[in-house]
């Protein structure tokens, strides 16, 4: 059995994190999710485990530490950098995405409307990401391939 | 400029490759599954710096996305050229690289992306492979992704 593919998800709106949980449990199945309702929940997390996902979905605006702030954060320390991280949002500016690009965003997501389009963007961006993409290893704890 | 613009507005896809066989599967490929691209090639690192240059003086013809080669001919020049571009000007740092190797070595794969590839993906064996990665790159990259605009001004 392949070990399923992890990726997170970080997103302070819980009815957005639900719609997204309904989207894998029924149409991938072979993904594992785990979610964060903050930056700094993901920060926290990030700085006491080992595990690397194969994908970051990080929503761009949220209170507290926001989007950009964990994107740079992610983007500057050493075992992290190597994650891909896509940022997504349903409202941010031209400034905002440019930003994003700038601070190494692997690439940036209009958040859509609906069920249907959030499950057709998912779907790309996990097959984008997840199958097409070669991730880069990151592994302290099993032996060197 | 511009005057093989048909129905769709054309993408400027500077793709670095120096091994000429490659280059024309790589071409023949795009032509029919990412035919919105309009590929500008050159064969080394140091041509593609001197075009980027280039472009910095006229931003709008700044492309939309780098196709890159690692081994060219060795892995330093392919890394080298990733250096080069993130340290230039933002309209050109932000650019998304995107790798296309034949490597899957895992130091070449995690130095590319320390260094800020945006994405790094293996190169086809045969001519099936490179249409299917082009319109799988193509669906990403432009109907999937918000890009980042390459100039401020019209």
């Amino acid at each position: 059995m392949k070990k399923p593919h992890l990726l997170y998800v970080v997103d302070d709106s819980p009815d957005y994190r639900m719609l997204v949980e309904v989207v894998f449990r029924r149409f991938l199945p072979d993904y594992e999710l785990r979610f964060f309702e903050s930056g700094n929940e993901l920060k926290h997390h990030a700085l006491r485990t080992a595990e690397r996902p194969g994908l970051i979905l990080l929503d761009r605006h949220m209170p507290g530490q926001d989007g950009a702030q964990v994107l740079q954060l992610l983007k500057q320390h050493p075992t992290w950098q190597i994650v891909p991280v896509v940022m997504v949002s349903n409202n941010a500016s031209q400034e905002e995405k440019e930003e994003c690009y700038r601070l190494g965003a692997n690439s940036f997501l209009q958040k859509p409307i609906g069920f249907e389009p959030l499950k057709d963007l998912l779907t790309s961006t996990c097959y984008y990401w997840l199958y097409l993409n070669q991730q880069a290893s990151y592994s302290p704890l099993s032996p060197a391939q | 400029m511009n005057t093989n613009r048909t129905q769709r507005k054309k993408v400027k896809v500077l793709v670095i490759e120096d091994n000429d066989d490659h280059w024309v599967l790589m071409e023949k490929a795009m032509a029919s599954s990412f035919a919105e691209a309009s590929p500008i090639r050159v064969a080394s690192a140091e041509e593609g710096l001197k075009l980027l240059e280039d472009w910095l003086l006229e931003e709008w013809e700044m492309p939309k996305l780098i196709l890159q080669d690692l081994y060219l001919p060795d892995n330093e020049d392919g890394l080298g050229f990733i250096r080069r571009i993130k340290d230039m000007p933002l309209s050109c740092n932000r650019i998304p690289i995107v790798m296309l190797s034949s490597s899957s070595i895992r130091t070449d794969i995690t130095e590319a992306y320390q260094l800020g590839v945006s994405s790094y993906a293996l190169k086809p064996v045969d001519f099936q492979g490179w249409l299917t990665l082009f319109n799988d790159l193509r669906f990403y990259w432009l109907e999937t992704v918000t890009l980042p605009t390459t100039h401020y001004s019209l």
